[in-house]
């Protein structure tokens, strides 16, 4: 009887958990390569680009390489940039590490926001929560990437559709292999992420003057091994980019005065010259139309050889 | 590795596989154990296998100099406890001790600062280490006999389901179980399932899900930007609920594992949040590390032997040293003085006792007692004191009635607290104890629920994340 009642368990639990993986609602504003395997194949990158981009979201949802190759033809460009992420150490040095010893031309794209200098994005963020995956399970991801992701959890939204709640944003994300995500937002609402942001900073976690000594380190250090260095603020709305200059700490002048006595290169881009839907990140063509402005601008910056 | 992890699903599957062919003769079981252990611990880093086996060979070696010195048997008690000491304190307490003194040396006007690079403190190495010491001071008190293999030793030290978090499980309880083994049998194994799912449904559904509510709240500024009494009050709820699902979900499948491999680990949490007392609830609450520091600590000093005052003096010194086990912190000593302070007034009031005796006398030393244990886990939980004393001030702040900061945190995380309390308020309510309990319609029941929580351990588990009780 014993025996029966667990194998039973186990044959129930199989088939019960089978079938309800089939419940999941389907989303097809959500495109383009799995979530997972998009993440785990951009931490397995290595060594084999002429140009990363890093930074946090506001990095991997709105630049494109596709478009930037535009104005930099030739180039392999990876999109290197993460959620919530810092310049940490340990990201800092995942950075050169995908970039091509052989290359003729490696450049580091740095996108430079307030949030990636702060003590807890330097602590807590998407590339060390994906570095901190056992390489057992990377490993069954990558294999399997079919059965993890049907057995992935629910999210808030599906669990939401699930339940028949009232409907969320939707919330259009495609992933691209070259590390973009296109995004945006039906409805959208441009304050969204304002309150979030202005909570974080107003209660301490502002930019830390050592971090960005760090950076400067680091470029410093890339510039010596011969590889060029480009920052710039990612562009966000209008009252995104004044509540962080009000309460984040980011004094713009100082960074970039230290960026560039480290040997990097500042790009004055239009900060708030492109639509954004929460406020925060770049929409699909507001990313693209961005991407190509930066093209032309990195590319221009490269033609001075002093850079 | 972790036990909710993909790779600890392989190797249990595989050590699983083995274990019927493996367990027959003493030796080949004790090296099995100690083989498969030592690569469970070395997974996450390997030059921890050579920490714990030189831990092991420490506590082995001085077990039979304990048991062979005669009248200096004292002293090389001593010897052995104070080794463990040395060496749980290298990993542990030397930054906390130097960041003291180099505060002593500000205060008096000197400008010299001592520097110390501490190293990452190994995975489980405060509840090994304790195992050490309660094994020499059990063969100096002759409760048990040292053994004379090293390898019976070490499976028991090493024994990879107890060897991260706990329990911490006596000598005289499982180095007897060692030398033999038994056939598990059908009900067994269906326990020891049971304990797996439940341990695992408490962590990954429950503590992974809640846990968000509190990181966020303290990534938006904790209480220098929330301001409401409800929302600390809420928070700290959740806290309580993330810690004891954590901790006694790896307990949980501690004993479930071994109980697969047909060994017995003692009990460790009981249902804390039903206790009708502190010190119910001290008899409820890690109770593997809360007898270790009664029979190690307290009874040594004397316990209640020696006057009421030194009742409270033994009995602070304890509690105090209990929450210093805990982190080289100054909040977590805090935290076991308010335990200390809620038993003092306990014991000189009785007021459990009192307010037991009244109409609902249950339920109003409930709504008495758990505020407390909260209050005492915002100093486990804040990560230094003036954040700790300032959500005590929110907490007390009956002007700040806002519930807005709820909503600004989330409300997901609650669905999954207010699964955690019911599960609670069944033992509460004594529903286990009911002739329900032993009914077959139970028994149908817990098997539908076993599948449903596999299922939810599937597609509601929370973000992955390590279970809290392994940075101490």
């Amino acid at each position: 009887m014993m025996r029966e009642r667990l194998t039973a368990l186990v044959l129930v639990s199989a088939l019960l958990t089978g079938a309800f993986g089939m419940t999941r609602p389907a989303q097809p504003w959500v495109q383009g390569m799995q979530e997972n395997l998009f993440w785990l194949k951009k931490m397995q990158w290595n060594r084999e680009f002429d140009i990363a981009l890093a930074g946090d979201s506001r990095m991997f949802r709105g630049v494109s390489p596709e478009d930037l190759d535009r104005s930099l033809p030739g180039l392999r460009i990876a999109n290197y940039g993460f959620s919530g992420c810092g310049f940490s150490r340990p990201y800092l040095d995942a950075i050169g590490g995908i970039l091509d010893p052989r290359s003729k031309q490696r450049i580091i794209v740095l996108g430079v926001t307030p949030h990636s200098l702060t003590p807890n994005a330097a602590r807590n963020n998407g590339y060390i929560d994906k570095k901190n995956l056992d390489p057992f399970s990377a490993w069954v991801f990558l294999t399997f990437p079919g059965i993890s992701t049907y057995l992935k959890p629910y999210s808030s939204v599906e669990m939401r559709m699930l339940t028949g709640g009232p409907p969320l944003a939707k919330y259009y994300a495609r992933y691209h292999a070259s590390g973009w995500v296109a995004s945006r937002k039906d409805p959208e609402d441009p304050r969204e992420a304002l309150e979030e942001y202005r909570r974080m900073f107003e209660g301490g976690n502002t930019v830390d003057p050592a971090q960005e000594d760090e950076l400067a380190s680091y470029v410093r250090k890339w510039r010596a091994q011969g590889i060029r260095v480009i920052g710039f603020r990612p562009p966000v709305s209008r009252e995104m980019l004044e509540l962080e200059t009000r309460i984040s700490g980011f004094d713009e002048a100082r960074f970039v005065n230290k960026f560039k006595a480290a040997g990097g290169v500042w790009l004055d881009i239009d900060q708030t010259g492109y639509h954004s839907y929460d406020g925060s990140h770049l929409e699909e063509k507001a990313a693209r139309r961005f991407s190509r402005d930066l093209g032309t601008a990195i590319a221009d910056a490269l033609k001075n050889p002093a850079n | 590795m972790l036990f909710n992890s993909l790779i600890f699903i392989a190797f249990a599957l595989a050590f699983y596989a083995l274990w019927p062919m493996m367990r027959k003769g003493n030796a080949l079981r004790w090296a099995f154990i100690t083989a498969a252990s030592f690569f469970f611990y070395g997974w996450w880093d390997w030059r921890l296998v050579f920490l714990l086996l030189a831990s092991g060979a420490l506590n082995y070696a001085a077990g039979l100099a304990i048991a062979s010195a005669g009248p200096r048997k004292k002293a090389a008690l001593a010897a052995g406890v104070a080794a463990n000491l040395l060496l749980l304190g290298a990993f542990k307490y030397v930054s906390f001790i130097l960041l003291n003194v180099n505060f002593l040396l500000r205060a008096v006007g000197t400008d010299a600062q001592l520097a110390f690079e501490t190293p990452p403190l190994p995975i489980g190495i405060s509840f090994y280490t304790f195992m050490g010491i309660s094994y020499l001071a059990d063969i100096y008190k002759g409760q048990i006999s040292p053994t004379r293999s090293l390898l019976h030793f070490l499976s028991y030290i090493s024994m990879f389901p107890h060897l991260i978090a706990g329990p911490i499980v006596r000598g005289a309880h499982l180095l007897p179980q060692l030398t033999t083994w038994n056939r598990t049998t059908e009900e067994q194994r269906w326990q020891g399932t049971m304990l797996i799912v439940t341990g695992m449904f408490k962590k990954v559904v429950i503590a992974d899900n809640i846990s968000r509510f509190l990181d966020l709240a303290f990534e938006f500024g904790g209480p220098v930007t929330l301001h409401s009494m409800p929302f600390w009050w809420i928070a700290m709820t959740v806290f309580s609920f993330q810690i004891y699902c954590d901790f006694s979900g790896y307990s949980d499948i501690a004993r479930g594992l071994a109980k697969w491999m047909g060994y017995d680990f003692p009990l460790n949490f009981n249902h804390p949040y039903i206790a009708n007392s502190f010190r119910d609830f001290w008899a409820r609450w890690h109770m593997s590390l809360s007898t270790w520091f009664r029979d190690y600590v307290y009874i040594p000093l004397g316990g209640g032997r020696k006057g009421k005052m030194r009742w409270h003096i033994n009995m602070w010194i304890t509690m105090a040293l209990s929450g210093l086990w805990h982190g080289a912190a100054w909040t977590f000593v805090a935290w076991g003085a308010a335990h200390a302070l809620f038993l003092s007034v306990e014991r000189l009031t009785k007021w459990p006792e009192r307010l037991g005796r009244l109409p609902a006398g249950r339920w109003l030393v409930s709504a008495l007692l758990i505020p407390q244990i909260w209050i005492a886990w915002v100093f486990f939980r804040a990560p230094d004191m003036g954040t700790a004393l300032a959500i005590i001030k929110q907490m007390a702040d009956i002007t700040a009635l806002s519930l807005a900061p709820v909503f600004v945190v989330g409300v997901r995380p609650l669905v999954f607290l207010a699964v955690g309390v019911a599960m609670e308020m069944y033992f509460y309510l004594g529903i286990d104890r009911s002739r329900f309990a032993d009914s077959r319609a139970f028994r149908a029941a817990e098997f539908i629920l076993a599948a449903i929580m596999i299922l939810c351990c599937v597609y509601f588990r929370g973000p992955g994340a390590a279970f809290i009780y392994f940075q101490f």
